[in-house]
């Protein structure tokens, strides 16, 4: 039978899972559990241990009202990947007459529901099992122990239930499947029950969290009618995502305009592009206020870690880029150069640290003031400088700027970097064919156009991949800060994750630490794909 | 090292040697000169007045001189006695002289036995899960990877609890499969297995595996070959470079990881160097400046060592991550 | 799905029954005997607070008459301890006994993993008894017994040593500034001093930290303190937070203070016959004479209590470095309290002080200059230190064991620095601190 074609196929599939197994199961373990813990965590006043439900209550204290409508805009992204699953689906349900469908479309919706069905008994035992060691307490701790409560926790009044559902949803679903597998031995068979299993699992998700939202939001809007006040939740929600639409919409007529043919045609795009912008930029007033009870620190958080990506990604890689260069010309010692730039990516955080420390010290012996003093500048506090970079060289509060704190520790992340940086454009340059720079040279091109006309343009698969790489890391940066920063800089140099560790560590708020960090990868993942769609088209593959 | 005039090369599908367009003038090479001899300053200048300032006494350190007036070695043999980095003891029959047991402890034995076993496992769960989505067909591909890559955004704070979580539950559930040996908190598994499935290992070893010609499979297929087989006797043969990278970015990792290892060990038995090393630097009663500098550069030496070792495929591996998507 | 959870939560919390609730053990009918005590500590190896220990643990092990086996464990220091013990209340493998401040441990009781020392100190079988118990000091010991809600009175943690945060004064700069020869009594003279240092071109003025333990020790010599447990509430409005406030902010202002970077760098300064004045631990001490004496610095210094604003007299804050014993069987419980008892025995204590250069828990002991082994520390200072303490025109400090003050003490930096700075106005920036700090009060305490 595993000669036939779809016995290959089955086999070859077989074979793949097989092969990702361990991956993923680690990956499921290590990756998403996590994340979903968070998610779970985060709707919790939660301690150490878990404590009560509070609903979306974090995420209003992180956010303000943008919490909620960051809710709204979740329920709807899980309503639109449902959507989209149903019609390709559709699709390929139309290859098949009718009565061929209902099994593996049915399949696919009860393993769907049997899944979602696990997940609502696994978050149920969660807390249970995290409670075990309070029911200990007192008594001679050992493994035996531990483990018999582990036993006794599935059989927990508020888990038990759930754990049968979820039995019944795997027997319902194995057989399912089984019928579908021995009935409709069609190729797509396999993908209609996967198609369907998710696009049920997307909807049903979908459905909780707009219920959630709205409840949430409800429940908000009721409290502060109570107390006298209203909270312009819905407007807030409506303009500020018309705002945001508009925007987008902007900017995709923008990219129109730009490759409009007709003078007349880019003229009229541009134009409509550049009013729905300023619309939507007027729409997004509502925003601050949407924001005005959120929680200062984080977004001081944000700011600090957009100045901290800002000030490190672009140096970082113009460094890196020229060095890599300037290696590319024919020199001597050029292993030698590759190897050294690469030392300060290798080295210890924790060595090199304590190094920067010392340079970067506030005594008038420090040897960055000392080759200040050789310019003939006064010296300066670095790492103890709270006070922006503009302020000290008397520029206007809006060209503020980080705080020096801050740069000395871009300075430090950059340093670390470039070197890495270095040596992938350098492999990048050595994949640009010559052919073509001599026949630049034939044409007459100078040494910068033929750089900005062959050599960049070629580049830009390893730009993209090391900003993106670049920008990723920075959003997460944690480690440098953590360990350069002063007791007399604090919130200046804070970024989003470091203040959320200090929520997570020294307050032991796991529920608002969590939802700040839900927050945190949402705004990293959006940002990724945002970069992703607008780098990755202008990346040219040659 | 003249092979290596004409830039990086990908190995399998390598081009002509190029040579880069030659600049006209010397007083350009000597500006080019400058310019690498200016960045080689700055790369390693913090990283020798390290080593520097490991030599000096302390008040030397404390008034930032460049260079130590004697150079005390004896830093050295007190920070190595103070920070428990490294302790081999060696017992012999004192009468054949035959060996009797070694044993070794310490935070850098316990640094090397961590990185072994991160990269080996590490290696074991992502060439099979690389080589699945670059050379092979199943349902549900573009997804489970996009799920992968979308695990790197996830910023490690939101880890750290759950994380906890399941090392502490899973290793009492395999200590009591396995008895003590089992254990994930305080030993191995804890500071180990969450890094086998590194989605950057795998996206690496995806972009490498992608190259490889169909040919070979083909020719493979011919012979009777499957998956494994290919993978086994082809692919890996071509991938000492990615290979390379990996245990190389695999022993920067777990060199220099502190917070986790730092909440899931409680004694010395696997406690990795890095917290050794902060342990050392952030006492809480005021320490010598030039013993941690010697520290440090006890710290740094072994993956010096390793990098010199294998820095030329490293980087020849490293260069595959950037290039084609 | 909401209401579900809920009722699970709250089925769990019935089921696990309050944490707090269990302190009723009577240790009477319990046997010690074979006990294994895990200890975690924060003594830097090879340091003589780790060697001193090791020495005691050896003494305790072959003489404790039941078999009772200490293991001791450095864990780096206490923002480590604090991170490991995160973990360990998580997993609830816990160690026996750990070290820790009050505040850190209050906030370990709160998770109810701590043992009330009061029930086995005053248990008659093995508790300390009375005439005994004359002869300690519970001035200092009574630091970690919180007469709070929700802990009513319960002994947290046991101290065996503690320490001051002193004040440093350099004579010879002093006097070569223009002063009388003397430490300053008050704060204006404090200030004076500074500014007159910090114009001159020989030396610098004050190194000025901005951890909340060094403002704490000036919000005291403003007669004041960041807490009120009577209102139970921070204080950081209050009129002597604001004066604090306001002096450093002047000090710096007028280059009579400079800020610095590197841990006990102050002292590192002072020791160095840079600054006239520095404050720290007296644990520091060692270092400021090993540190003096090899950069040659001849310069006569004194150490004191802080001086104080106008009417408030000398202050000075004590450090009580304690040990919290944590739940486990009564059988292991009770162990470690034997341990703790024999830490605090005359012996032992003449032993640690003795060898460290902290200040014993004991009334009845006198560490003499044969004792005294501390190799960096002269045993004048000693002497002189312990003056101060039993000065008893000196009124003494501490930090509040609140549950809550580690992260504000987390907090507080940031807004000194700010104010100090000049970001922000004092008023405001106290005003957000005091709110912050009060609704941790309120959520974790």
């Amino acid at each position: 039978m595993l000669n036939t074609r779809r016995g290959r196929l089955f086999k070859e599939n077989l074979t793949a899972y097989l092969f990702l197994a361990p991956a993923g199961i680690l990956i499921l373990l290590f990756g998403l559990f996590p994340v979903a813990f968070a998610f779970f965590v985060s709707l919790h006043r939660w301690r150490r241990f878990p404590d009560s439900y509070i609903g979306l209550a974090n995420y209003e204290k992180a956010l303000g009202n943008l919490g909620y409508i960051l809710f709204f805009w979740l329920a709807l992204l899980v309503l639109a990947v449902g959507l989209r699953v149903i019609r390709q689906l559709s699709k390929s349900l139309r290859r098949f007459e009718l009565k061929r469908q209902v099994i593996p479309l049915l399949a696919g919706i009860v393993c769907g529901y049997a899944v979602l069905l696990a997940v609502d008994w696994f978050f149920k035992l969660i807390p249970v099992i995290m409670l075990i060691p309070r029911q200990v307490r007192g008594q001679n701790v050992s493994l035996e122990l531990f483990m018999e409560k582990f036993g006794e926790s599935f059989s927990n009044p508020g888990v038990y239930p759930a754990g049968n559902l979820m039995l019944a949803g795997f027997l319902a679903a194995a057989a399912a499947l089984a019928l579908a597998a021995w009935r409709f031995r069609s190729e797509s068979c396999g993908a209609v029950i996967v198609r369907s299993g998710m696009a049920t699992a997307a909807l049903l998700s979908a459905v909780f969290l707009l219920r959630l939202t709205l409840d949430e939001t409800n429940l908000a809007i009721a409290a502060a009618r109570d107390s006298g006040e209203s909270l312009p939740i819905w407007s807030q929600l409506v303009f500020v995502s018309a705002g945001i639409f508009l925007i987008a919409s902007a900017y995709i007529i923008f990219q129109r305009g730009i490759r409009a043919q007709s003078n007349r045609r880019f003229a009229l795009l541009v134009f409509s592009g550049l009013s729905l912008a300023v619309g939507g930029y007027l729409l997004m007033a509502e925003a601050p206020a949407a924001l005005a009870s959120a929680d200062d620190d984080l977004l001081q958080g944000f700011w600090v870690t957009i100045m901290y990506a800002g000030g490190t990604v672009p140096v970082q890689l113009a460094i890196g880029l020229l060095l890599a260069y300037l290696l590319f010309q024919p020199i001597r010692f050029r292993s030698f150069f590759r190897m050294v730039y690469f030392i300060p990516y290798i080295t210890p955080f924790v060595a090199t640290s304590i190094v920067f420390r010392i340079i970067f010290d506030a005594g008038k012996t420090a040897p960055a003031n000392r080759m200040l003093a050789i310019v003939g500048i006064e010296p300066q506090r670095w790492i103890l400088e709270r006070s922006s970079i503009g302020s000290l060289l008397g520029l206007p509060d809006f060209l503020a700027g980080p705080a020096l704190a801050l740069i000395v520790i871009m300075i430090y992340s950059t340093w670390t970097y470039i070197g890495y940086d270095a040596v992938i454009f350098l492999a990048g340059l050595g994949n640009i064919s010559g052919e073509l720079y001599e026949a630049a040279r034939i044409d007459g091109a100078n040494g910068w156009r033929i750089f900005r006309h062959i050599t960049l343009p070629l580049l830009s698969p390893t730009i993209f991949f090391l900003s993106l790489v670049a920008i990723i890391g920075t959003f997460q940066a944690f480690t440098q800060i953590w360990i350069l920063r002063t007791g007399a800089v604090g919130s200046k140099v804070n970024t989003a994750s470091v203040y959320i560790f200090d929520e997570l560590q020294n307050s032991n708020r796991y529920g608002y630490a969590s939802s700040m960090a839900f927050v945190l990868f949402a705004l990293i993942l959006l940002m990724t794909l945002f970069q992703n769609r607008i780098m990755g088209r202008r990346v040219f593959y040659g | 090292m003249a092979s290596d005039r004409t830039g990086l090369r990908p190995p399998v599908n390598a081009k002509a040697p190029v040579e880069a367009p030659r600049p006209p003038i010397d007083l350009g090479r000597i500006a080019i000169y400058a310019v690498l001899f200016a960045g080689v300053l700055i790369a390693i200048g913090p990283f020798l007045w390290m080593i520097s300032a490991s030599f000096m006494t302390l008040s030397e350190v404390n008034l930032t001189r460049l260079l130590p007036e004697n150079l005390l070695w004896e830093n050295y043999a007190t920070a190595l006695r103070r920070a428990n980095f490294l302790n081999i003891e060696v017992t012999s029959d004192p009468a054949t002289g035959v060996l009797q047991s070694l044993g070794i402890s310490g935070y850098i034995w316990n640094s090397i036995r961590i990185t072994l076993i991160t990269v080996t496992g590490s290696l074991l769960v992502c060439i099979p899960a690389a080589y699945a989505f670059a050379r092979m067909n199943f349902i549900g591909r573009n997804f489970i990877f996009a799920l992968f890559l979308s695990t790197m955004m996830i910023p490690g704070i939101v880890m750290l609890i759950p994380h906890l979580l399941t090392v502490i539950w899973l290793g009492r559930l395999s200590e009591s499969l396995f008895g003590p040996a089992g254990a994930w908190f305080n030993n191995w598994p804890a500071l180990t297995i969450p890094f086998f499935a590194s989605v950057f290992n795998i996206f690496l070893l995806r972009q490498f595996f992608i190259q490889i010609p169909d040919d070979l499979w083909e020719a493979a297929r011919i012979d009777g070959a499957g998956h494994p087989r290919f993978l086994v006797s082809v692919v890996l043969p071509l991938s000492k470079a990615p290979i390379m990278t990996i245990v190389t970015l695999g022993f920067i990792g777990s060199w220099n990881a502190l917070m986790w290892p730092l909440l899931v060990t409680i004694n010395d038995e696997w406690r990795p160097i890095a917290v050794g090393l902060s342990n050392f630097v952030t006492a809480d009663t005021p320490g010598d400046l030039n013993l941690q500098m010697a520290a440090s550069v006890i710290t740094v030496i072994p993956i010096l060592a390793l990098y010199f070792v294998a820095q030329k495929q490293f980087t020849e591996g490293i260069a595959q991550t950037g290039i084609k998507s | 799905m909401k209401r579900a959870l809920i009722l699970t939560l709250i089925l769990l919390a019935l089921g696990s029954g309050m944490a707090l609730a269990q302190g009723d053990t009577d240790y009477e009918g319990i046997d010690p005997s074979g006990q294994t005590v895990v200890y975690w500590h924060q003594y830097s190896d090879d340091s003589s607070q780790a060697n001193t220990m090791a020495a005691l643990v050896d003494d305790f092990n072959s003489s404790n008459g039941y078999g009772i086996t200490v293991e001791t464990i450095h864990q780096g220091h206490y923002g480590t301890i604090e991170d490991l013990m995160n973990t360990a209340i998580l997993s609830g493998e816990l160690p026996n006994m750990v070290a820790g401040y009050a505040n850190a441990v209050a906030g370990w009781a709160n998770e109810g993993v701590v043992v009330d020392i009061n029930l086995l100190l005053n248990s008659p079988m093995w508790g300390i008894a009375a005439e005994e118990q004359s002869n300690l000091n519970f001035n200092l010991l009574n630091v970690n017994q919180l007469d709070f809600a929700p802990f009513y009175g319960m002994r947290v943690a046991w101290a065996n040593q503690n320490s001051l945060n002193v004040f440093y004064t350099n004579l010879d700069i002093v006097e070569a500034l223009g002063f009388e020869r003397r430490a300053p009594e008050t704060l204006a003279e404090f200030e004076e001093i500074s500014c007159a240092a910090g114009a001159s071109e020989m030396y610098q003025g004050y190194p000025l930290d901005t951890g909340t333990s060094h403002f704490e020790s000036f919000v005291a010599a403003h007669g004041g303190a960041i807490f009120d447990a009577d209102a139970g509430a921070y204080t950081f409005e209050s009129d002597a937070v604001v004066a604090t406030m306001e002096m450093f902010t002047r000090m710096l202002a007028n280059d009579c203070a400079y800020l610095f970077a590197e841990r006990y760098q102050n002292t590192g300064d002072f020791s160095i016959g840079l600054t006239p004045f520095a404050a720290g631990s007296s644990a520091g001490i060692p270092f400021i004479t090993w540190d003096a004496a090899e950069a040659e610095m001849s310069d006569e210094w004194v150490v004191t209590a802080f001086p104080g604003a106008e009417g408030v007299g000398r202050t000075i804050q004590l450090f009580v470095p304690s040990q919290a014993i944590l739940t486990a069987s009564p059988e292991a419980e009770l162990a470690t309290w034997l341990f703790v008892r024999y830490l605090a025995g005359a012996e032992a204590q003449l032993a640690w002080s003795g060898a460290t250069g902290y200040f014993s828990i004991r009334n009845d002991i006198e560490v003499s200059e044969a004792d005294f082994t501390e190799p960096r520390m002269p045993y004048a200072r000693f002497v002189e230190v312990q003056g101060i303490l039993s000065d008893d025109m000196v009124s003494v400090y501490s930090s509040p064991g609140l549950p809550s003050y580690s992260a504000v003490r987390g907090l507080a930096p940031n807004t000194i620095a700010e104010v100090v700075n000049g970001d922000t106005a004092a008023a405001d920036a106290l005003a957000e601190l005091n709110q912050e700090a009060n609704e941790l009060h309120d959520d974790l305490d």
